[in-house]
C-alpha cells in the first residue's frame, strides 16, 4: 500500500489503522492503513477483489471489522455510524431502488430519511447530469440509474462523500460532467473518497494491492 | 428521520395490503352469511329429537336415563361409550321397550367413569331414528357431544372459522409480507443506501415492525366491523355480541405480532426470502399442527402448552366474553423478545454488498 503527500499536522477525516476483514477463512482486506484529509479527492485504486468495496463499507459501518480501527470525523465507524452517516453521502458500487417509483420520489424519500426538506440541490444535480426525474426507476437505463445514485450521494450536501466505482455505466461525456462535479464539490471544501480504476479521476491516490 | 420508514412501508404496499384486507373481509363476513343455511337442518333435527335426560343416583349407583318417546317406534337401542364419537360402543343394549333405562354406574379408582349415552329408536321395518344423546359430564348438547362443537350456535360456528382458517390465512400472509419487507431490501440491493442515511438499524426494524403491526390492527378492526354487520344481517346479534367479536379480534393481535417478529428475526439472520419464508411458514404450521393434534387427546395436554396458538384464547371471548390477560401478556412478551433478538442480530451482522 502506498500513500502520497499526507499532511500530518491536520486531523484526517478518514483514519484507518490495521483494518482487517475476514469472511470465514477468506481475507477481504488485511492490515490496511489509510488517511484521507479534509477537502481531498482521494482515489482508492486496486484490482478486482483487492478489498476496495470492503474498505468503503467498513467505513460506513455496513461491515464488522475483524481487526483494526476505522475513524471518520474522529468517530468509531461502527459504534457511531449513525452520527457519521449524518455527515456522509454514499454511492454503493451496486445498488437498487424501488422499481415502480419515480426517480424524484426515491430521491425525496432518501432526503427525508436524512431529515432534509430542501430539494434544490437534488434538482440542480439532476439538471447537470441530464437526468429525467419523472421516469420510474425500472424504466431507466443503467447509466441513468447510476446518475440517480450520484445525485443521492451529493444532494444532502454532506461534508464527506464516499463513492464506490462512481463512473460505471456513464458515457464519456457524462463522465466529464461527473469529474467537473467532483472538482466543484472539492472546491467547496468537501472530502471525496472513491474507489476507481481511472487514475485521472483522482487528485490523490492510494493503491491497494491484491491480497 | 423518524416515521418516514413507517409511512413509506404502508404507502409503498398499500395496493397489496388493501386487496388482502378486502379478501379477509369478504371471507369472514361471507362465512357468517352461510350460517343460517348450515344451522337450520341441525335445528330441525334438534326440534325432532329431545335431549336425553340424565340423572345420576349415587346411592343406587345407577344412571337413570329418560328420553322422549318416538311415535311408532317399536323399541329402542341404547349405546354406551367412554368417548362421544360412538365408533365402537363399550355396551349396546337392544330391544328396550320403555322410554327409560337405568344403567349401572361404572367406577374407576372410586371415581365415576364419564360415559356417553346415545338413544336410537327402532321401527317395525328395522329403520332407525336418532333420539338424542347425553352424558354424565357437564356437556349436554348432542351435537357438541358428537362433533366437539354446536353447529346451531353462531359462537361455535365463528370459533371454528378462527381456529381453522383465519389464523392460517392472516398468519401466512403476514409472515410472507413481513419477510418480504426486510429481505427485499437485501435482495434488491437497497439496504446499503437505506442504511447510509441517518436511519439506524434499530429504527429501521422498529418502523417496519410498527407499520406492519398498525396494518394488522386495522385489518382486525375492519374485519371485526364487517363481521358485526354480517352477524346483524343474519339476525344473530343476540347470540354473538359486537363486543365479543371486537374483543376476539383485538386479542388476536399479540399472536400476529409474534409471527411478524419471528419473520423479522429469520429475515435479518438469513437475508434470503426463500429461507426466511420457509422458516416462517414452518413455524406457523408446526404451532398450528401441535395445537390441533394436542387438542384431540387429553393425554397431549402438556404438548399443547408448547404451541403458541394455545395462548390465543378466542374461545373464552366468544363463549363467555372473558379475556385471558395472562395469555395475552405471554404472547406479547414473546413478540417483544423475538423483536429484540431481531434487532440484536441485525445490529451485529454484515450487510451483504
Amino acid at each position: 500500500m502506498m500513500d502520497e503527500k499526507i499532511d500530518e499536522k491536520e486531523e484526517p477525516v478518514i483514519e484507518i489503522r490495521g483494518l482487517t476483514k475476514k469472511y470465514g477463512d477468506v481475507v477481504g482486506i488485511k492490515d490496511l492503513d489509510l488517511d484521507v484529509y479534509s477537502g481531498e479527492i482521494m482515489g482508492f485504486l486496486g484490482p478486482n477483489g483487492a478489498g476496495k468495496t470492503t474498505t468503503i463499507r467498513a467505513c460506513l459501518g455496513l461491515l464488522n471489522k475483524t481487526a483494526g480501527d476505522v475513524k471518520i470525523f474522529g468517530l468509531d465507524s461502527h459504534k457511531d455510524s449513525v452520527e457519521i452517516r449524518k455527515k456522509t453521502g454514499y454511492l454503493p458500487g451496486d445498488f437498487g431502488m424501488y422499481p415502480d417509483m419515480k426517480a424524484k420520489a426515491i430521491l425525496k424519500y432518501l432526503l427525508s430519511q436524512s431529515g432534509i426538506s430542501d430539494t434544490s440541490k437534488m434538482y440542480e444535480l439532476a439538471e447537470l447530469l441530464d437526468l429525467d426525474l419523472d421516469r420510474k426507476y425500472k424504466e431507466l437505463s443503467k447509466g441513468n440509474r447510476q446518475k440517480v445514485g450520484i445525485v443521492q450521494a451529493f444532494m444532502a450536501d454532506q461534508e464527506l462523500v464516499i463513492l464506490d466505482e462512481p463512473t460505471g455505466g456513464l458515457d464519456p461525456l457524462m463522465q466529464h460532467k461527473f469529474y467537473d462535479l467532483l472538482r466543484e464539490e472539492s472546491a467547496k471544501g468537501k472530502t471525496i473518497f472513491m474507489s476507481s480504476h481511472i487514475l485521472a479521476e483522482v487528485e490523490k491516490k492510494s493503491v491497494i494491492e491484491s491480497l | 428521520m423518524k416515521g418516514r420508514t413507517f409511512s413509506f412501508e404502508l404507502k409503498n404496499r398499500w395496493k397489496g395490503l388493501t386487496i388482502f384486507l378486502v379478501i379477509v373481509i369478504i371471507f369472514m363476513a361471507g362465512y357468517i352469511q352461510i350460517f343460517p343455511s348450515i344451522s337450520k337442518p341441525f335445528e330441525e333435527d334438534l326440534e325432532g329429537s329431545e335431549y336425553v335426560d340424565i340423572e345420576v343416583d349415587e346411592d343406587a349407583e345407577v344412571i337413570r336415563l329418560d328420553w322422549k318417546e318416538l311415535d311408532d317406534a317399536s323399541n329402542y337401542t341404547l349405546k354406551v361409550n367412554v368417548v362421544s364419537q360412538m365408533v365402537q360402543p363399550i355396551d349396546s343394549i337392544e330391544g328396550i321397550q320403555d322410554n327409560s333405562y337405568e344403567y349401572p354406574m361404572r367406577k374407576e379408582d372410586g371415581e365415576m367413569t364419564e360415559l356417553y349415552f346415545a338413544v336410537v329408536g327402532v321401527y317395525e321395518d328395522s329403520t332407525e331414528e336418532f333420539v338424542g344423546m347425553s352424558t354424565n359430564t357437564e356437556r349436554r348438547n348432542p351435537f357438541e357431544e358428537l362433533m366437539g362443537f354446536d353447529w346451531t350456535d353462531i359462537g361455535d360456528f365463528v370459533s371454528m372459522l378462527y381456529d381453522m382458517w383465519f389464523v392460517l390465512l392472516v398468519g401466512l400472509y403476514l409472515g410472507y409480507i413481513s419477510v418480504n419487507s426486510i429481505t427485499s431490501e437485501f435482495e434488491e440491493k437497497r439496504m446499503d443506501i437505506l442504511l447510509s442515511t441517518s436511519l439506524s438499524r434499530k429504527q429501521f426494524l422498529l418502523e417496519k415492525f410498527s407499520a406492519l403491526s398498525f396494518y394488522t390492527l386495522m385489518l382486525l378492526l375492519t374485519t371485526a366491523l364487517a363481521m358485526i354487520l354480517s352477524v346483524y344481517s343474519v339476525g344473530e346479534s343476540s347470540s354473538l355480541s359486537p363486543y365479543q367479536i371486537f374483543l376476539s379480534m383485538i386479542i388476536s393481535l399479540p399472536l400476529f405480532l409474534v409471527i411478524i417478529a419471528f419473520s423479522f428475526l429469520v429475515s435479518v439472520r438469513f437475508k434470503s426470502s426463500r429461507i426466511a419464508v420457509g422458516l416462517t411458514f414452518f413455524f406457523i404450521f408446526v404451532n398450528y399442527a401441535v395445537h390441533l393434534v394436542a387438542d384431540m387427546a387429553e393425554t397431549l395436554e402438556v404438548v399443547k402448552s408448547y404451541s403458541l396458538m394455545t395462548y390465543w384464547d378466542f374461545n373464552s371471548v366468544l363463549s363467555d366474553s372473558v379475556v385471558n390477560f395472562v395469555d395475552i401478556g405471554l404472547l406479547s412478551m414473546i413478540a417483544l423478545i423475538l423483536f429484540v433478538l431481531a434487532v440484536f442480530v441485525f445490529e451485529r451482522s454484515d450487510i451483504p454488498a
